[in-house]
Formats: C-alpha cells, sequence, structure tokens
C-alpha cells in the first residue's frame, strides 16, 4: 500500500497519512476532538511501535491501529456518556473563507448524516467509497464476509442517500 | 418499480455494483434521478473526506524513554519509589491488624533501605511543599492486602506520610483510622490557577473532577479513584503513551491527571486532592 520511499521519514511518513487518518478516525468516533485524540494516540503508537514509514506494510499498519485505537474508544464510549453530554457540539471545522454557505452545510450535513449511520454500514461505506478499498479488503479487515460487506455498503449508501437528500431517516 | 427499488439500483449503478450488461440499458428517469443524487452523496462524502487535507497536521510529541523521565523528574520517581516500596509491605514498623501475609511479605532485592526511604519522603515533601498524605477507610476494619480500600478519607496521619497499601491501619507513629471521617473532597483552590469547575460521581467510589485554569483555556480532567489491588505497586508516576497522563495512586486512592499538566502540577494536585478533607 505504501509507495516505499527508502528516505521518507518518520514525520514526513506521518505528515502525509494525517489527512487519510483523520477523516477514518472522524468517520470511526464521530467526534472531531476525540478524533483529533485518536489520531495523536496513533502516531504515538506508530512511533513506538510502528514499522519503519518505508515497510510495505506501514500504511497498513497505521490503518489497522487507528481502528483498534477508535473501537477502544467507543468500547469507553459509554463510560464517558456524561463527558460526551457536557461538549454539545463537535469542534468547528476551520472557516476558509473561499467555502461558500451552501457548501458549508453540504459538508456539514453529510458529516451529520455519516454519523447517523450504524457503524456497521459506515464503517464499509467509508472505507470503499472514501478509502477506495476493495470489497476483499475491507472483507479481510474487518472479519465479515465479501458479500455481507458488498451488501452494507450499498445498504449504506441508500440510508445515507436518504439522509443527504433530506429523507427521513 | 417502486422508489425504494429504483434507489436500489442507483446505488449499485454508483457503486458499480450492477451487471455491466445493464450499463447501456436506458433507464426511467426516475431512476435517472435517483442515480443524480447518488452521486452527489457520494461527491459530498469524497468532498468532506478532502478538506481533511488542509488541516493543519497534529502535533507529534514523541514519548520521551521512560528511564529518561524518572531521571528528569526525580523527585516523581523517588515517590513512586517510596510508594511501591510501601505498598509491597516494606513500611517501617507494623499495626497489630497487620496481615500475615504483609508481615511476612519478603523484601524484593531492590528495596530501598530505611533510611533510603526517609530520603526519598524528604525529596518528596520538599516537591509538594508539604506530605503526601493517603487515606483511610471510613469504617470498614482493615484486613490486609487483597481487599480494596474504600475511596473515604480519615484524618492526616501526626506519624508521617502513610502511603499505599490500603488498609489503613496505623503505620509507624501514626494513628489508626477512625471512623466516619469525611469523604473525599476536591479542594476548590489548586495551586497554578486552576479551578475546581464540576466534581461528579461517575461511578461507585469513582470521582472525575474538571478543572479549568485561569483563563478558562485549559482543561484538566482529573479521575479519583479506589485502588482495587493494594498489593500492585501503590504508586505510579510517569507519562502514558497518546497524551499526558500523571498517575498517582497513594493509599486506596488513584488519581489519573489527564491534560495540560506539568509533573509539578500534578505533584501539587495529588498532595490537595489526597489531603483529608476539612
Amino acid at each position: 500500500m505504501n509507495d516505499s520511499d527508502p528516505q521518507m521519514t518518520v514525520e514526513a511518513f506521518v505528515l502525509r497519512q494525517t489527512p487519510r487518518l483523520r477523516g477514518l478516525l472522524r468517520m470511526w468516533v464521530r467526534h472531531d476532538a476525540d478524533a483529533e485524540d485518536l489520531l495523536q494516540a496513533t502516531f504515538i503508537a506508530y512511533m513506538t511501535k510502528g514499522p519503519d514509514p518505508a515497510a510495505q506494510h506501514a500504511e497498513y499498519w497505521l490503518m489497522k491501529t487507528a481502528r483498534n485505537i477508535a473501537y477502544n474508544h467507543l468500547r469507553g464510549e459509554k463510560r464517558r456518556r456524561q463527558r460526551e453530554a457536557d461538549r454539545t457540539n463537535p469542534a468547528p471545522l476551520p472557516t476558509d473563507p473561499s467555502h461558500d454557505a451552501d457548501r458549508r452545510e453540504s459538508l456539514d450535513r453529510i458529516r451529520d448524516c455519516l454519523g447517523k449511520l450504524p457503524l456497521k454500514l459506515r464503517e464499509p461505506l467509508y472505507l470503499h467509497v472514501v478509502e477506495g478499498l476493495s470489497l476483499r479488503q475491507i472483507a479481510e479487515q474487518t472479519d465479515v464476509g465479501k458479500s455481507t460487506i458488498a451488501s452494507r455498503v450499498q445498504r449504506g449508501l441508500v440510508d445515507l442517500n436518504r439522509c443527504f437528500q433530506g429523507g427521513t431517516r | 418499480m417502486s422508489a425504494t427499488d429504483h434507489e436500489t439500483r442507483a446505488a449499485r449503478y454508483v457503486l458499480g455494483f450492477d451487471d455491466a450488461d445493464d450499463r447501456d440499458a436506458p433507464v426511467d428517469p426516475a431512476e435517472q434521478a435517483a442515480r443524480e443524487q447518488m452521486a452527489e452523496t457520494v461527491d459530498a462524502l469524497r468532498a468532506w473526506r478532502a478538506q481533511m487535507d488542509g488541516l493543519d497536521p497534529p502535533t507529534i510529541v514523541r514519548p520521551a524513554p521512560r528511564r529518561l523521565s524518572l531521571v528528569r523528574y526525580g523527585s516523581m520517581a523517588a515517590a513512586a519509589l517510596v510508594l511501591i516500596a510501601v505498598g509491597a509491605g516494606l513500611w517501617l514498623g507494623s499495626g497489630d491488624d497487620i496481615s500475615d501475609e504483609v508481615a511476612t511479605a519478603p523484601p524484593t532485592p531492590q528495596s530501598p533501605t530505611d533510611e533510603e526511604l526517609r530520603a526519598l519522603v524528604v525529596m518528596l515533601e520538599s516537591k509538594v511543599g508539604g506530605r503526601l498524605e493517603g487515606t483511610a477507610p471510613e469504617t470498614d476494619p482493615p484486613d490486609g492486602l487483597g481487599s480494596p480500600p474504600p475511596a473515604t478519607g480519615s484524618p492526616p496521619d501526626p506519624g508521617g506520610p502513610r502511603l499505599g497499601g490500603g488498609s489503613g491501619h496505623p503505620q509507624k507513629g501514626g494513628d489508626p483510622p477512625k471512623p466516619g471521617a469525611s469523604r473525599f473532597a476536591a479542594p476548590e483552590s489548586l495551586p497554578s490557577a486552576w479551578s475546581l469547575q464540576e466534581q461528579s460521581e461517575i461511578a461507585p467510589e469513582r470521582w472525575r473532577l474538571l478543572y479549568t485554569d485561569a483563563a478558562g483555556k485549559q482543561s484538566l480532567s482529573i479521575i479519583v479513584w479506589a485502588d482495587p489491588s493494594p498489593d500492585r505497586a501503590a504508586a505510579e508516576v510517569g507519562i502514558e503513551s497518546g497524551r499526558t497522563m500523571i498517575v498517582v495512586r497513594s493509599n486506596g486512592l488513584s488519581l489519573a491527571f489527564e491534560g495540560a499538566v506539568t509533573i509539578e502540577d500534578a505533584a501539587a494536585l495529588a498532595e490537595a486532592l489526597t489531603a483529608d478533607a476539612p
């Protein structure tokens, strides 16, 4: 997965992987600030015990580790419910003057709709549509059958579309 | 064909799950509209992901080797040694109610001597500007190792620092715990201008405290809980990976400091939090 660059430093690798991991973590945990914390934790784990950035499996390792960290976080979410209740709104995304209001609203809405999908639909849909992973790769990563993954991706898109297009999901 | 059928077929089309032979087949307007909506949704999802590229990279702080941390924060390491030693049953003197298991526990080869313990206690006290004082059981009689110590307070032990173990029995020069002593209470005023914003019991014998700094920009979350493993190292001070987290365990109470907190602040906070409530 990693287009290997034997000279790549850990820092450069981390910077390059940041947007992808950030998107994945936000998809998993549905909370921007928590995702940032988990992003940090992922990179710390990588720096502590991750493979060389030039290794073929470095990206896979990072993604798998991020997923484990996110799932651990989700498992602990119940215990943190009280804290979560205190955070009324997720951190606002950086403002970009070039973005018009429609685009802003569209991004907010797709984020909210994605967050409403159950994880079992959200994850395969995101991995397939956004990350470009094949159904087989997702099946391997999630230990779920390929046909089930295909079904979930399809159902996830239908549900996401209903929500995004103003349906009553 | 129902709207649901159109949606399903449109999703399969956009995802590329449909049969290639059907691609060129004519579609009715309803399904064509569904395809366009579906594609728009996918585009929006990808656009949401694309905006991550413009966000600031995270600030990565490499985890420091533990050995270096201990050297750097020597006094806190000393505190850990003191508390670990106490937790191992090596505290000077013994009480009538101490269990045989504790009383006969063999010293580990790394155990500090009595003189070293005293020196470490002095170092710790000078660091926190007072005595790091544990709390003792409220009503339960001490029963030695193996029983979870309740996180309730007792008056300070005038005989000296009493850390670890959780049995609450009188240590050298100390007084026995007094029934009905006050429960854990978070001090309102803490060093470095941290102020208590919220205190909540998030589980039995488990509290979460939320502090903010004077400017209200930084928050510090502290979890305090009764340590169920008194035979474990009675104190740990360290930085856990991922974020600044300092864990201090003392005599039945554990405190995890998480957030923008320095070692020095944590030491002072630990002192304040584990001191008996007025």
